[in-house]
């Protein structure tokens, strides 16, 4: 990992002017959240993926023809799902949590200047803005009709959430440029290291947010001198 | 280039390789000492039980941890234990879990074959107030009696439904013959039993009783005047030891469900009787049962859905993660014929043994404009609860020691509050007078009948 920054760090310091480019946009897409937590020995409790949304704004810096940084600013749904079957009853929560994120890219690419691979790795740091749980309970009874009960809940415990996320993030992306405008199409994976609770008790299972992401979008090139 | 890729690499794979924290099954502690024991139970406490929010507002339960820990290492292995040990191990969890506030609690505790303790907290919190000439000492003393501890004091409720049966009915459980069999009846002579009290009370009756202890005595009537007993003409009543009609049902058994459905069948129709005056429900010593029995049997006086309680439940590991409040709704049927009813007067009756749902029928019944509750604070456990280990919260065992029964669901009455621990308080508290029931007055009854009357 040091190697790796100082590497960035003497691109950035020592920039190859042909390449130099500045790169900004915007792009959107789904994203497919699943939560990792520590819960194997309840069999009948499944945590499944759900899908969101993302939203982001980015800036790019290109210091060489391969290296360079990137940043941005993310409106990103992680959602997911818990349910559990047991006795004559089925109880499910849906859980639709936003965050707002700004994620540090290191930036390699590749190929030609009008399609050009970029993969990435850095990290992200957010803040959790909007947390909805939609639950159901439904009774499945064997003369009456079944019985229905529904939540709707939005509000943060302070005891219990944990509002800053932080984690590792990767991608693999392709841009696609007609001076000055470039189309991306990519993919990103991003771990959360923080956990959705706070430290307020002995022994939990750990909850961590896990997200794939497809974006696609449209950028704005200035600077470099070279195509 | 290449130097640069490979470090790529190993970032991505560094991204899969952090280990997650793994909540295990209380059992899974279990290693023959008591302080594996003790780490399946504080474990499970930490992941099952549901009432953190209001015992463990400040995390008291991980102070718990630190107390204990080491107490129960120093108590060696549990195999081979004297019976001083036994009673050491039994004092802490006695101290551990008797101020919890859930009412459904109770700990069941077997460090061998020759021992097994029973402990609950609401048993402790009854013992409490309503024994208060007892020291902490003498409580002490009786939870660790082998058995059912300080239970023992709360299994003889002076009025429950048995003895409201017997004392003033003059309806007995048991029959002639010294058995109490099924029995269903409508309006009929009931083989083997002296109906005769019945009789002189109410111009309709049905009675039903099951064996099993589901459904253990129900009677509903029309009452007909009775001055000796204060018995006004025209009232509904209903008297119930339970709310298990739909899970007799469910148990899908011919005989029991024909004789449920007769019953409901003619409790409806009571219901449905024009002119009746009002309706006193009975539930002192009810031990509660299913929320969907209210649909079944009084569903009818309702002209549009009513919220009956809420329940909130765990979705996740941790002590503070609940679900929201969930609304179990009453329905209206499409043509309700009890209508008339819901305008009427309406006393219910309670005392120290009305529980869980009980309770929940009671706040149910107080939602009609001239309803009134008469007796005393009821029990004050409202969580539901399955022992059956398929349910991810609640009940846990710990190996072959240990076995906790807690709710898998904490319920809030119809405005909202929990009242789990507190109970109920009446609107018109009565005391009970034990010289006066025995000879066959019912002061709290007489009461109820009264309110109808005075307020038809």
């Amino acid at each position: 990992m040091f190697s790796l920054m100082l590497c960035f760090l003497i691109g950035s310091l020592f920039p190859e002017k042909q390449f130099s480019k500045w790169n900004a946009g915007i792009s959107f897409g789904p994203d497919y959240n699943w939560l990792l937590t520590g819960t194997s020995y309840r069999e009948n409790v499944i945590h499944e993926m759900n899908t969101g949304i993302i939203v982001s704004g980015t800036l790019a810096y290109r210091f060489t023809r391969h290296l360079g940084v990137s940043t941005g600013l993310s409106w990103t749904q992680k959602n997911y799902t818990r349910s559990c079957t047991y006795l004559n009853q089925k109880s499910f929560a849906s859980f639709t949590n936003t965050f707002v994120e700004m994620p540090i890219f290191f930036d390699f690419s590749f190929g030609s200047e009008r399609t050009r691979f970029v993969t990435s790795a850095g990290g992200y740091f957010g803040y959790w803005t909007v947390r909805e749980v939609e639950g159901e309970d439904v009774i499945y009874d064997g003369y009456a009709s079944d019985s229905i009960a529904s939540y709707e809940e939005s509000a943060f415990n302070g005891t219990r959430d944990n509002r800053f996320e932080a984690g590792l993030i990767a991608r693999l992306g392709c841009f696609f440029t007609e001076d000055p405008l470039s189309v991306y199409l990519g993919v990103a994976y991003a771990y959360a290291l923080t956990d959705l609770s706070k430290n307020y008790q002995k022994n939990t299972a750990n909850k961590h947010n896990s997200t794939i992401t497809a974006e696609m979008g449209l950028s704005l090139a200035w600077g470099g001198n070279k195509k | 280039m290449k130097k640069t890729a490979s470090i790529i690499a190993i970032l991505l794979l560094s991204l899969c390789s952090c280990s997650l924290h793994e909540v295990k099954a209380p059992s899974s502690y279990t290693d023959g000492t008591w302080k594996g024991l003790f780490e399946g139970f504080w474990n499970g406490m930490n992941s099952n039980y549901l009432f953190w929010d209001i015992d463990s507002p400040t995390n008291e339960w991980d102070t718990v941890y630190d107390t204990y820990i080491d107490k129960f290492a120093a108590l060696g292995t549990i195999a081979g234990s004297s019976t001083e040990t036994n009673e050491t191990a039994f004092s802490y969890f006695y101290d551990i879990t008797n101020k919890l506030c859930d009412s459904h609690y109770s700990l069941v505790f077997k460090p061998s074959s020759e021992y097994l303790y029973y402990l609950s907290p609401s048993a402790y919190r009854y013992a409490k107030k309503y024994f208060p000439g007892f020291t902490e000492e003498q409580l002490f003393s009786i939870a660790k009696t082998p058995g059912f501890g300080l239970a023992l004091l709360q299994i003889a409720t002076a009025d429950g439904y048995a003895a409201v049966a017997k004392s003033i009915f003059g309806f007995d459980l048991i029959n002639t013959d010294g058995t109490k069999e099924m029995f269903y009846t409508n309006e009929g002579v009931l083989s083997g039993y002296d109906v005769s009290g019945l009789n002189s009370c109410f111009s309709s009756w049905s009675v039903l009783s099951l064996p099993g202890g589901k459904l253990n005595l129900v009677i509903a009537g029309i009452t007909k005047e009775n001055t000796e007993k204060g018995i006004p003409a025209g009232c509904l009543y209903y008297l119930g030891s339970d709310f298990l009609f739909t899970t007799v049902k469910n148990e899908n058994d011919a005989t029991k469900t024909a004789a449920v459905d007769s019953f409901i069948q003619t409790l409806k129709k009571y219901e449905a009787t024009d002119g009746l005056t009002g309706m006193v429900v009975d539930l002192r010593g009810n031990v509660g049962g299913d929320p969907l029995d209210v649909q079944l049997l009084f569903s009818d006086m309702l002209s549009k859905d009513r919220v009956l309680a809420y329940h909130k439940s765990k979705i996740g590991e941790g002590r503070l993660d609940y679900s929201g409040l969930f609304a179990e709704t009453v329905k209206a049927p499409a043509s309700p014929a009890a209508t008339a009813l819901a305008e009427k007067p309406i006393a219910v009756l309670i005392n120290r043994m009305t529980v869980s749902m009980g309770e929940i029928a009671t706040d149910f019944f107080s939602g009609f404009e001239k309803s009134v509750t008469i007796g005393e604070t009821s029990y004050g456990a409202f969580g539901s609860w399955n022992d059956d280990s398929s349910v991810p919260s609640g009940c846990f065992k710990v190996g072959d020691y240990l076995k906790v029964t807690t709710p898998y669901e904490q319920t809030y009455l119809s405005d909202g509050k929990n009242y789990e621990g507190k109970g109920i308080e009446p609107d018109i508290p009565v005391p009970y007078d034990n010289d006066q029931f025995t000879a066959g007055t019912d002061g709290r009854l007489l009461k109820a009948f009264q309110y109808v009357k005075d307020n038809k």
